[in-house]
């Protein structure tokens, strides 16, 4: 319980001051936010409009009290560029990057594990070799060529899925889903084999340890110990890269979203940003610090839900 | 009698590495048996052996037999034999249980593995009580037990299958002497009341000694000599038996000069709180690992610092050498006042310290010269030569030869580590130097060259030595003056002959009690 409110206060102060940071960025730095956002061109006029509705005539502090509290009331202000509501738009781009960044991580989790599980419990032998080449081929392979590769295969010869684009969900779901089969395999692809590397080697080391030792004196085989015991004690260590993974798929998407031709988060922050959309840029950026920092926590609090020496170190 | 256990022409190999060769011997049932051997006999070899539990890079041949029968070749019934007939109990109760998993958990899944038809063989809180421990136990993670306790868990969870044969691998050396006698005696207790068969490993004649009826003697691989224990142990044929059983009986040093009186180091009302960090802490009672401890050792003295694990005394040691600062009190050390870590450079260089495990505390990819010459840091105006010239005295002195400081750690063995760590500690010229545990991690039979060692140091360069030990032979032999230390405080003081004779404080008694008895013909 202890440990639960210790981490969602650090939760907290981690999401305050990285508000802190994107406002002094994007907003104190020298120049006339509004006049970057209109360019040199803009007349005097707009310009005086522009900053009144940014609020730039109140003073900073003030100012960063406000985008804060109306953040938490759920609004984020308005884009220029696409004239609407921010909260709006990083809405619609979630419904897209937010799936698929779960249907990635589930298919490299269940890829993933399986074969670094596999190549554990047969170290050493030609299968664990070449489970691990595969491994080394998977994190090289670059996603977004992978990604052309299935789209080859998939969309132009078999004419099974969609090669590109996105139907949304509530014209038809099926669609939709149809639309992420392909970007989704190509995100995980490279996390699986990261995965089953990192969870061959933690099993690994977990099989050398004496309480394997004594589950098999116990009276179990050399495989009923790994599974039972060694498992769940070589998850921690991959615990910490599933997070890790998850953060960077939400934020890390652009390239293969750019491949498929979907309306991700990672376009509209690339777009936002080549269109000095700055209020889009600076609510984007901390959606996705939202987005990092609670996997983070749900990474934490699983920790301690899985190891009960965490739930009660004094920190 | 029948035997339960029969090893005939034992080989057992590492590539090209004999690890055990042409052992041949039989455990009667209902007997207990104990296997002497220092680091390297293959005594725990033998006992994976027979469990069936020897490494995948070990080669073995020969017969072993259990109850008349040849070990099954087949994974899983194998498995199933060890865990229906066989208990084992291992020497790291920490690392020996699942840290993930109620204790309760992990011994009711022996239950389970022993018999499958689900109908429990023993009950839980039965077994518990068996093994000195309560009920509410059962619900504690392993990192939430003390040693003792976690080795009574291993215990109980050797005899959830009603084993007809116990194997206990050095099951008390990770254990403070009193802890140790109490688990050996329930080991004794238990093998006699279920009348089970025992083999008891260990590298403790005295344990053996205490425990078993017969005893075989392994050196490298070999068997040296196999008897009743009492013969075995007192009128030993073979001379490896002789050089081990003398080795178990720690001379007292000779003492070249007397401890001048004038005192190199004082402690005033030295205390040490941890307590919780944070708001969430405050107003917890902090705890005290060192409480209100004044003493003060003589130029050329030898103090001994004595007490169960989590007494303090190494925390105590450790504000001595400058590593950790005291919460309150003061230290004096040759005139220069300090708390703990802001002791100077200069006069840091006065201290030195001697870890326990010799094998932990070298860094492996530093040479033998890198890892001696760090504390020369602590003179940096120290010339290039002078410093080699350093580094060949410190490593001369502790017996071993200048070209071994090209080597790395990883070739040298346990008693020869512990030199390189006396020479890391001998390199800066100290004068006062704390010995943690100094020998306890070494094999008997280097235990003595070791503690020669240290006294031919300490009378060359009138050393003054501060041991913290909970070996009360060792101590005996070493110090001249024993300080008893519980719960962070200083429970008695005396000469060696005098408190050992007639120990006042309970805590002093009990320590005297918990010795295992001298071996006498």
């Amino acid at each position: 319980m202890l440990y639960l409110l210790r981490r969602l206060a650090g939760f907290a102060l981690t999401l305050l001051i990285a508000a802190l940071v994107i406002f002094v960025l994007l907003d104190l730095l020298p120049g006339d936010p509004a006049r970057f956002i209109l360019g040199i061109n803009a007349s005097a006029d707009a310009l005086a409009a522009l900053r009144l509705q940014m609020g730039l005539d109140i003073p900073a502090p003030a100012r960063f009290g406000n985008w804060v509290w109306s953040m938490l009331q759920g609004d984020f202000g308005v884009s220029h560029t696409q004239r609407a509501p921010v909260a709006k738009l990083i809405a619609e781009r979630m419904a897209v990057t937010l799936p698929l960044s779960v249907f990635a991580m589930a298919i490299s989790m269940a890829v993933g594990l399986p074969l670094g599980i596999l190549a554990a419990r047969h170290r050493g032998k030609p299968l664990d070799t070449a489970l691990m080449v595969m491994a080394q081929g998977g994190v090289a392979v670059p996603n977004f060529w992978f990604g052309m590769l299935l789209t080859l295969l998939f969309a132009v010869t078999l004419r099974w899925l969609p090669p590109g684009g996105f139907t949304p969900w509530y014209e038809d779901g099926w669609l939709a889903l149809r639309g992420l089969v392909l970007p989704s395999l190509a995100l995980a692809l490279p996390q699986a084999a990261i995965l089953a590397r990192v969870m061959r080697t933690a099993l690994v080391d977990v099989a050398g340890q004496d309480f394997i030792r004594t589950a098999r004196a116990k009276g179990m085989t050399y495989g009923e110990a790994i599974w039972r015991h060694g498992v769940r004690n070589a998850l921690l260590p991959v615990l910490t890269i599933l997070g890790l993974q998850f953060a960077y798929l939400i934020a890390g998407t652009i390239i293969v979203e750019n491949v498929f031709y979907l309306p991700g988060l990672g376009r509209l922050i690339f777009t936002a940003i080549s269109e000095r959309d700055l209020v889009l840029v600076r609510s984007a950026t901390m959606v996705l610090v939202l987005a990092v920092s609670a996997t983070m926590l749900v990474v934490d609090l699983t920790y301690a839900l899985v190891d009960p020496r965490l739930r009660e170190r004094r920190a | 009698m029948t035997a339960l256990v029969e090893i005939d022409d034992l080989a057992v190999s590492f590539g090209a590495r004999p690890a055990i060769e042409g052992l041949t011997l039989a455990i009667e049932k209902g007997e207990r048996f104990g296997i002497i051997g220092e680091s390297g006999s293959g005594k725990s070899l033998t006992a994976l052996a027979i469990a069936g539990l020897l490494p995948e890079t070990a080669r073995m041949s020969g017969r072993i037999r259990f109850d008349g029968a040849p070990l099954p070749q087949d994974e899983r019934e194998m498995a199933r034999l060890r865990g229906k007939r066989i208990g084992m109990v291992f020497q790291e109760p920490m690392t020996a249980l699942n840290p993930l998993m109620r204790v309760g958990e992990q011994i009711e899944e022996a239950m389970r593995l022993a018999d499958e038809a689900a109908a429990p063989l023993a009950d839980l809180p039965a077994l518990l009580q068996e093994v000195g421990l309560e009920p509410r136990h059962a619900g504690r993670y392993p990192h939430q037990l003390s040693g003792g306790q976690r080795q009574r868990v291993m215990i109980a969870m050797a005899l959830a299958s009603r084993p007809e044969l116990m194997i206990a691998d050095e099951p008390t050396s990770a254990l403070d002497v009193i802890t140790q006698r109490l688990v050996l005696d329930l080991i004794g207790e238990i093998c006699q009341r279920r009348r089970m068969t025992l083999l008891f490993i260990s590298h403790d004649i005295r344990a053996v000694a205490a425990l078993c009826e017969r005893v075989a003697v392994l050196h490298r691989g070999t068997l040296v000599e196999l008897g009743p224990v009492h013969t075995v142990l007192t009128r030993p044929n073979q001379a490896y038996t002789q050089k081990l059983v003398a080795a178990t009986q720690v001379t007292p040093r000779q003492r070249v000069a007397a401890p001048k009186p004038e005192p190199l180091l004082t402690v005033t009302h030295l205390t040490r709180a941890f307590k919780g960090r944070g708001l969430l802490h405050w107003g917890e009672k902090p705890l005290l690992a060192v409480n209100d401890v004044s003493l003060s050792i003589g130029v050329g003295e030898c103090l001994a610092l004595v007490g169960p694990s989590g007494c303090g005394k190494t925390t105590l040691g450790r504000m001595i050498v400058g590593l950790d600062s005291a919460s309150a009190g003061e230290m004096d050390f040759a005139g220069t006042p300090y708390r703990g870590a802001d002791l100077p450079a200069a006069r840091r260089a006065d201290l030195s310290l001697v870890f326990q495990d010799p094998f932990g505390s070298f860094n492996p990819r530093l040479t033998v010269a890198q890892s001696l010459g760090e504390p020369l840091r602590l003179l940096p105006r120290l010339a290039p030569l002078e410093r080699q010239t350093r580094l060949e005295e410190a490593i001369t002195s502790v017996g071993l030869e200048t070209a071994m400081l090209a080597r790395y750690p990883h070739e040298f063995s346990g008693g020869q580590r512990q030199r390189l760590a006396i020479a890391r500690a001998m390199v800066t010229r100290p004068r006062l130097v704390v010995l943690d545990e100094p020998v306890s991690a070494l094999d008997v039979s280097v235990r003595g060259d070791v503690l020669d060692l240290l006294a031919r140091l300490q009378a060359d360069h009138a050393l003054t030595y501060l041991i913290v030990s909970h070996d009360l032979d060792m101590v005996a032999a070493m110090a001249d003056r024993v300080l008893v230390m519980e719960a962070g405080r200083i429970v008695e003081e005396g000469t060696p002959t005098a408190l050992f004779a007639r120990p006042r404080h309970r805590l002093t008694q009990e320590l005297m009690a918990a010795r295992l008895p001298d071996i006498v013909g």
